[in-house]
């Protein structure tokens, strides 16, 4: 557990000291927004709600996801994420990396907490063209890696992947 | 008027409740699950057994025994090792040197099982159904003998045979399952004078409740496998056998204790 604490506390820094650099010399104007994403991660899905901000090229964003496993039969899970992406477009479409790392609850009888760390692309379409408050939609996948947390030392780490595409508000 | 909607909407909260009544005790099929997208270790791994064992509702595991040339046990499913593993060839045909080394050929590259002192350790964490997987020329007093040595807790180990040497061979000192394709391949009245014979094994799609039902009045358990979507899984808890061998043992625990 300690050794999931140090990773996250290591990737959660790296990425602040990213945006910090990278935000040099950038517009100082950030753009909030609110999103709502469906998501497929391996055989469960969830339904997440996101606000962020955007500064450029930056997207910095705090995800909260509730979802069931297993399409639909399984136990419910709660999901919290921080998701970091830096895109470059033009008109209607700009396009980036991005990563992510969450952490959530699968609800009982198993009742563990798991870690995710991912990274993948990201598209993002601007659906109306209007200037001042946009609607886009996203699309943005990935692979990473999650760790089952299932009390002291009984951690597992194992292959993990993740589909999303939602609808993203955001104010100018 | 107030207590008879109070009394509507306790009725209404008891109708919706997912919790299960159901005396069916949840088996790990290979593990976790045989051919399954979403498991995490290979099936028949110890990776994959301690994961099953460890996971709160799991009565236990059904793994598949092979016999190697040297009369030597090994977990493995398929026919061929070269279906997931970096050997050519079979169990039967491969020394026990040779398979000491094999692995899978997934990410974490879990080991080929020998079913040994250390590995019977592991599978004492719970119940443990060993199916006794055979080819045409399969010796089955070898294979008495490799299994006697192992000197197996017969309250917590079952076998399960696919033929009659098998089950004549072993019947006086294991507890035995009768694995059948379908229905119509059992012999009633044949089974009716096995005493010997603790169940029957077959495909979810293969029996009805009804067939189920006769089974247990005869005093003999079932055994219900081969179930990986939702539907599928809901339907053979429906049936109430006494096991399932389900491929998605977090799916199945997750419908039968919400």
């Amino acid at each position: 557990m300690t050794g999931i604490r140090i990773v996250v506390r290591r990737v959660l820094g790296f990425c602040a000291c990213l945006m910090v650099f990278s935000s040099h010399g950038q517009s100082p104007t950030c753009r909030p927004f609110v999103s709502y994403a469906f998501a497929l991660q391996k055989m469960d899905y969830m339904h997440q709600l996101a606000v962020g901000c955007q500064k450029e090229h930056w997207i910095f964003e705090l995800q909260q996801g509730l979802g069931q496993r297993n399409a639909s039969a399984g136990n419910w899970f709660t999901q919290t994420g921080v998701n970091l992406a830096w895109t470059k477009g033009g008109g209607w479409i700009s396009a980036g990396p991005w990563f992510r790392y969450s952490a959530g609850r699968l609800g009982r009888p198993f009742a563990y907490t798991y870690h995710r760390i991912e990274a993948g692309g990201m598209l993002i379409f601007q659906c109306t063209r209007q200037r001042k408050n946009p609607l886009d939609m996203l699309c943005y996948g990935g692979v990473g890696k999650a760790y089952e947390s299932r009390g002291k030392g009984n951690i597992i780490g194992f292959l993990d992947y993740s589909f999303n595409i939602g609808l993203r508000y955001a104010w100018r | 008027m107030r207590g008879g909607n109070i009394f509507f909407l306790l009725v209404l909260f008891w109708g919706c409740s997912k919790v299960s009544e159901s005396s069916t005790k949840i088996i790990g099929h290979g593990g976790t699950g045989l051919h399954i997208q979403s498991a995490i270790y290979h099936d028949n791994s110890l990776e994959a057994i301690q994961y099953a064992l460890s996971l709160p509702h799991c009565y236990g595991v059904e793994v598949d025994v092979r016999m190697d040339s040297e009369g030597k046990l090994w977990l493995f499913h398929d026919e061929q090792l070269n279906q997931g593993t970096n050997m050519d060839g079979t169990i039967e045909s491969s020394s026990t040197s040779a398979l000491t080394t094999a692995h899978y050929q997934t990410l974490k590259k879990e080991a080929l099982v020998r079913l040994n002192e250390e590995t019977k350790a592991v599978l004492s964490e719970g119940f443990c159904f060993l199916d006794l997987k055979a080819v045409a020329n399969t010796s089955w007093d070898l294979f008495r003998s490799a299994l006697l040595s192992l000197q197996l807790d017969t309250t917590k180990t079952a076998l399960i045979v696919n033929n009659w040497q098998a089950f004549e061979a072993l019947k006086d000192d294991f507890s035995l399952y009768f694995s059948v394709s379908d229905w119509d391949q059992m012999n009633l009245s044949w089974l009716e004078n096995q005493p010997r014979l603790q169940g029957i094994c077959l495909r979810n799609e293969e029996i009805t409740r009804e067939e189920v039902n006769f089974l247990k009045s005869i005093n003999k358990k079932v055994i219900v496998y081969e179930m990986r979507s939702p539907s599928g899984i809901k339907k053979a808890l429906k049936k109430n056998p006494d096991y399932v061998l389900t491929d998605d043992l977090k799916l199945t625990i997750g419908m039968v204790y919400p």
